[in-house]
Order: structure tokens, then C-alpha cells, then sequence
């Protein structure tokens, strides 16, 4: 008796069908659960949080522009004037600031929605992400005198504070770094010369001049003070700017020319 | 043959044409320009003797200016149909002159002063790391000079641009901060425009690093950070020769951009008062905006809160 093609495969199929051990299928279903918990926790739930934090931010641009709309507004009409909205925020924080004559959105970014660094103006607003460096005028090394001190998450510079544009005073770049401060172990490094020479020139060293910060305040992107001087042949500005995140200082020179 | 004479005339049509890019781009890049409307005589207006300068500006349309310093007339320009003109001159000779810009109605001027620029800048820093010199190491940019020691040994290395892998002169502490703690100049810019680094040491309690490099669009870059000269200053060289340092955005050597930051969204207003200081955190408010007055300084004052 000979079998025909169709029933020979019919066999071997039977014959391949080799029952599954339970523990191997247990095995299995458990490894596949873990493997789409571990799909779901590394993909899904980012990619929720990343679309929850976006729905955030647009929301928060949205009020922002109500607001500032309703303040132009009711300051360019009589006094008494009166505009009101629905505030709905799901996130974040809105402030009031009569100091600094602004309204603010403010919010921790989590799932990196806004590059770092971002400085960008939309329309009245100024949308500003990772800005932490601040400009301000306090004693920082405790000598009793007050210097210009640039900051931010890493570090803080003190600079000489001299004098004024109006009263120019002797001025010396040997003296103008007082002291760098690594906030992570608060190390203090403090200069005793930092000089300035042009040309190879030693009377460039000192002049008459004044040293000021570009713009005070918090949240900068960047920290920046300038030492103007007059020396006896040469004159000069010396920029000095710590950016937010940096963990060095830049220095440069700027308007320098012969007398 | 005659490929031979066809290569030659592609060279020397090459040649013509890059030279002439060459002269197009310095003369360009020479140019001192000046905006007539920002002219005005508190203001100094400084430029190389025989530098290009061009002035611009908006005016009547048809109308002609007369440029003149002190009493010397430069020339005339006259103005297009939409009332912009520009006019170039040059002056060779070093001096403050009183610069002028004036036709009917019209009159802008300015100081200028004519002077030579230095060419380059000496940065200097005498200081130590930590309490002592003891664990101290010094690391100039060279590729055969690796880290040395300091302790209060007189050492004098000066290093000139032609023998420096990079543009840098590095010291940091090895023993007495657990992460290292290092201070660096580092030269940002072309490294032709650098001219030397120098490391000095003596007996005395401090040591003296040194950079000197061309002044123009050049940085210093002083980097104070946790780390050793090798890592993350040598190994981060390049990217200071690609110029996502300092270019580049909350940048740092030995420290990377944080995972969680902050994020504001200002309406910032100088010449409106904001009055007011509530705090809305998550949640549902009415918020209202009333005008209450105009400041002495003639802004009008607009209270912002909880309604």
C-alpha cells in the first residue's frame, strides 16, 4: 500500500507536533509580559509625558499671550479699564512681579521639550530656558568692598568694581579678577595679578577707567561686566561674560586703539 | 600639448579668480559702516587710517548731502528715489575729526576718530590651586610635554604657537579635591592667531600662567572646573577648534547639561507699571488686568491678579 504525496505530508506534520512543556510556556508568557512592561515603561510613557509636557507649554504660550494682550490693552484705555480671563493651568506656575514690572510663566522641563540654552522672542514674549546666570553688585570675597559678581550653576567671578563713566578712577587689570568660586565644592581660587598687557606693552597694565555690569539681574543667559581703561597709550575694554552652564569664563578685548 | 595649454589657462583663470575673491573679501571685511541716524556728537566713531568707511542712511528722496570732516569736504552724494544713499571715503592719517553729514533739513554728526589698533593681548593669572603648590601639575598644549610637576620648583616654559597641538596652558590639583579641580586659559579662535602660552613658577607660594594671542575675534577662555588637565581640557580641545566652544549653548568642559531645567515665558513690560504679586500655581483662576493710574514717571499702572 503506497501513500499518497498529500497523506505523506500529512504525517510528518503529525509527527513534528511535539507538545510544549508547561513550564516553558510559563516561562515564555512571563518573559513576553515583562518584555511589553518594558515597552511601555521606555517608549509609551515617555513619549506620553513628552506629548503631556508639549500640551503644557503650548497651553502656558496660549495664557501668556491672553494676559499680556489684556495688559496692553487696558493700559492704552482710561483709567478703571478691566479685562478678565479664565486661567486654566495644568502646570507650572504664573507670577505676578511688580519689581520687575512682568508677568511670568515659569516650569521645570522633565522630558526635554525646549532645547537648553533656548532664547527666543515670540511676539511680546520671551520664551528662555536654562537662563541662570545672574549679574549683581555684593562682597563676595568679604573684603569690605562691594565687586561686580557673575554667576551661574557652576561658578561665580568676582570682579573689581571701580569707579563710573561719569567719575573715572585709577584704574590696574592686575587687580581685576578678585576671586572664581567652583559652587560644587565652593573652591575658591583668588588671583593675586591679572593682568591685561597689549602689545607687550607694561603701561597697559593700568590707566584711569571704570569697570560696570552690562545688565543686572537673574535668569540672564549670559553674565557680563566690562573694564573700561585709559591707559597711557592704549585704550581699552575688557569684556568678561560667564554664560549659563558654562563652566569657564571668556575674556576679550574690545575698542582697543592707540591714543 | 594643447591639454597642456587648456590646463595651464584653467590654472590661471583659478588663480585670477581666487585672488580677486581674496581682494573682494578684505576689502569687505575693512569696512567701517556707519547708520547717519546714530550719528551724534557724543558719539565716537573709531576706524584704522586709510580703512573703508561707508556711511548710510534714509533721507528725502533726490536730496544731496554734503559729507565734510572738521572743514575739509569729503564729497557729495545724492540720495535714490526711496532716499537711500551711501557714500565711502577713507581717511590715512591718525586724529579726532568732526565728522558731518548735512543737507537741506538734514544734519548728522558724529566724532571720528582715526587710530591704529594693538595687534595682540598678554593674558596673565599669578594664583595657586588649593592651600599649597604640593600637589599641583601644570600641562602646556604641546604634544610631547605631558604633566608636570609644580611644588614651589622654578620652572620657566614658554611655548610658542609653531610647537602647541593646542592653545592652552592648564594647572589643577591632584590631591587635595576628590573630582581634581583645574584652572586653564585656553585660546578660542584660528590657532594662527595665537602667539604663545607660558607657564612660571618659583619658589613662591603662587604660579603665573600666561596666553597671548591677536586681538581681533579672539577669546580667552578662563575654565575653572572639577577635572584634570588631560580630562576633560585636552581631550575637549577640539571642541574648541570646531567652536561649539563657546558657541555653543550652556557649553562646559567637565560638566554636561543638566537633565531637568528651568523654563520661563516673560511678558516683560517697560513702559507699562505691573502692579501686583499673586502666584497662580496648577489649577483654575479668574484673573483680572485693571488700569488703576499713570505713574509719576507718566506709565500707566496696570494691576494684574486674582479677581
Amino acid at each position: 500500500m503506497t501513500k499518497t504525496n498529500h497523506e505523506k505530508i500529512k504525517t510528518k506534520l503529525v509527527l513534528a507536533k511535539k507538545a510544549i512543556s508547561p513550564i516553558i510556556s510559563t516561562v515564555m508568557i512571563i518573559a513576553i509580559t515583562f518584555a511589553a512592561i518594558g515597552i511601555v515603561m521606555t517608549i509609551v510613557l515617555p513619549a506620553i509625558d513628552r506629548a503631556k509636557e508639549a500640551a503644557l507649554l503650548n497651553e502656558a504660550a496660549q495664557n501668556m499671550r491672553v494676559i499680556d494682550n489684556m495688559v496692553r490693552e487696558v493700559a492704552s484705555e482710561g483709567t478703571g479699564s478691566l479685562r478678565s480671563m479664565q486661567l486654566k493651568s495644568t502646570g507650572g506656575e504664573y507670577k505676578v512681579d511688580e519689581k520687575t514690572s512682568a508677568v511670568y510663566f515659569s516650569y521645570v522641563i522633565k522630558q526635554g521639550m525646549v532645547e537648553i540654552g533656548t532664547f527666543v522672542r515670540d511676539g511680546n514674549l520671551l520664551l528662555v530656558s536654562g537662563a541662570e546666570a545672574k549679574a549683581s553688585e555684593y562682597d563676595l570675597n568679604g573684603d569690605g568692598t562691594i565687586e561686580l559678581v557673575l554667576e551661574n550653576e557652576i561658578m561665580r567671578v568676582a570682579i573689581q568694581r571701580l569707579g563710573a563713566e561719569s567719575s573715572q578712577v585709577a584704574i590696574n587689570t592686575s587687580n581685576s579678577i578678585k576671586l572664581l568660586n567652583f559652587k560644587e565644592n565652593n573652591a575658591n581660587i583668588t588671583p593675586t595679578d591679572t593682568s591685561i598687557i597689549l602689545d607687550d606693552q607694561p603701561d597697559a597694565i593700568s590707566g584711569t577707567g571704570y569697570s560696570e555690569l552690562v545688565k543686572s539681574g537673574e535668569h540672564l543667559a549670559k553674565a557680563e561686566a566690562v573694564v573700561h581703561v585709559n591707559s597711557a597709550k592704549i585704550n581699552y575694554d575688557v569684556v568678561y561674560t560667564l554664560q549659563s552652564g558654562a563652566d569657564f569664563l571668556t575674556a576679550e578685548i574690545k575698542n582697543a586703539y592707540y591714543n | 600639448m594643447s591639454s597642456n595649454k587648456k590646463n595651464k589657462k584653467i590654472f590661471a583663470i583659478a588663480v585670477i579668480f581666487s585672488l580677486t575673491l581674496l581682494a573682494l573679501v578684505s576689502i569687505t571685511a575693512a569696512v567701517t559702516t556707519l547708520e547717519s541716524t546714530k550719528m551724534n556728537t557724543n558719539r565716537t566713531i573709531i576706524s584704522r587710517p586709510s580703512s573703508n568707511i561707508s556711511i548710510t542712511g534714509t533721507t528725502t528722496g533726490g536730496l544731496t548731502l554734503t559729507i565734510k570732516y572738521d572743514t575739509t569736504i569729503l564729497g557729495t552724494v545724492t540720495a535714490d528715489g526711496s532716499g537711500n544713499y551711501n557714500y565711502n571715503f577713507s581717511i590715512p592719517y591718525e586724529g579726532n575729526y568732526s565728522l558731518q553729514v548735512s543737507g537741506t533739513g538734514e544734519s548728522n554728526a558724529a566724532i571720528l576718530k582715526i587710530a591704529s589698533r594693538p595687534t595682540y593681548v598678554t593674558w596673565r593669572m599669578t594664583y595657586r590651586i588649593g592651600n599649597s603648590t604640593e600637589t599641583d601639575v601644570y600641562r602646556i598644549g604641546t604634544s610631547s610635554i605631558t604633566n608636570n610637576t609644580i611644588n614651589d620648583t622654578n620652572i620657566t616654559n614658554v611655548q610658542t604657537s609653531s610647537n602647541l597641538t593646542y592653545g592652552y596652558v592648564c594647572t589643577y590639583d591632584q590631591g587635595e579635591y576628590s573630582n581634581g579641580l583645574l584652572v586653564a586659559f585656553i585660546h578660542s579662535y584660528k590657532s594662527s592667531d595665537l602667539d604663545s602660552v607660558n607657564f612660571t613658577s618659583n619658589t613662591s607660594t603662587n604660579y603665573t600662567i600666561e596666553l597671548k594671542q591677536k586681538i581681533e575675534n579672539t577669546k580667552l577662555l578662563l575654565a575653572y572646573t572639577r577635572g584634570t588637565c588631560d580630562n576633560p581640557i585636552h581631550n575637549k580641545m577640539n571642541t574648541i577648534s570646531t567652536q561649539q566652544l563657546p558657541g555653543k549653548s550652556f557649553a562646559s568642559f567637565g560638566l554636561g547639561a543638566p537633565s531637568e531645567f528651568p523654563y520661563e515665558i516673560r511678558a516683560e513690560y517697560s513702559r507699562i507699571e505691573i502692579n501686583g504679586t499673586d502666584r497662580f500655581p496648577a489649577g483654575s483662576y479668574r484673573v483680572c488686568t485693571e488700569k488703576i493710574g499713570v505713574s509719576s514717571g507718566n506709565r500707566p499702572i496696570v494691576k494684574v491678579g486674582r479677581c
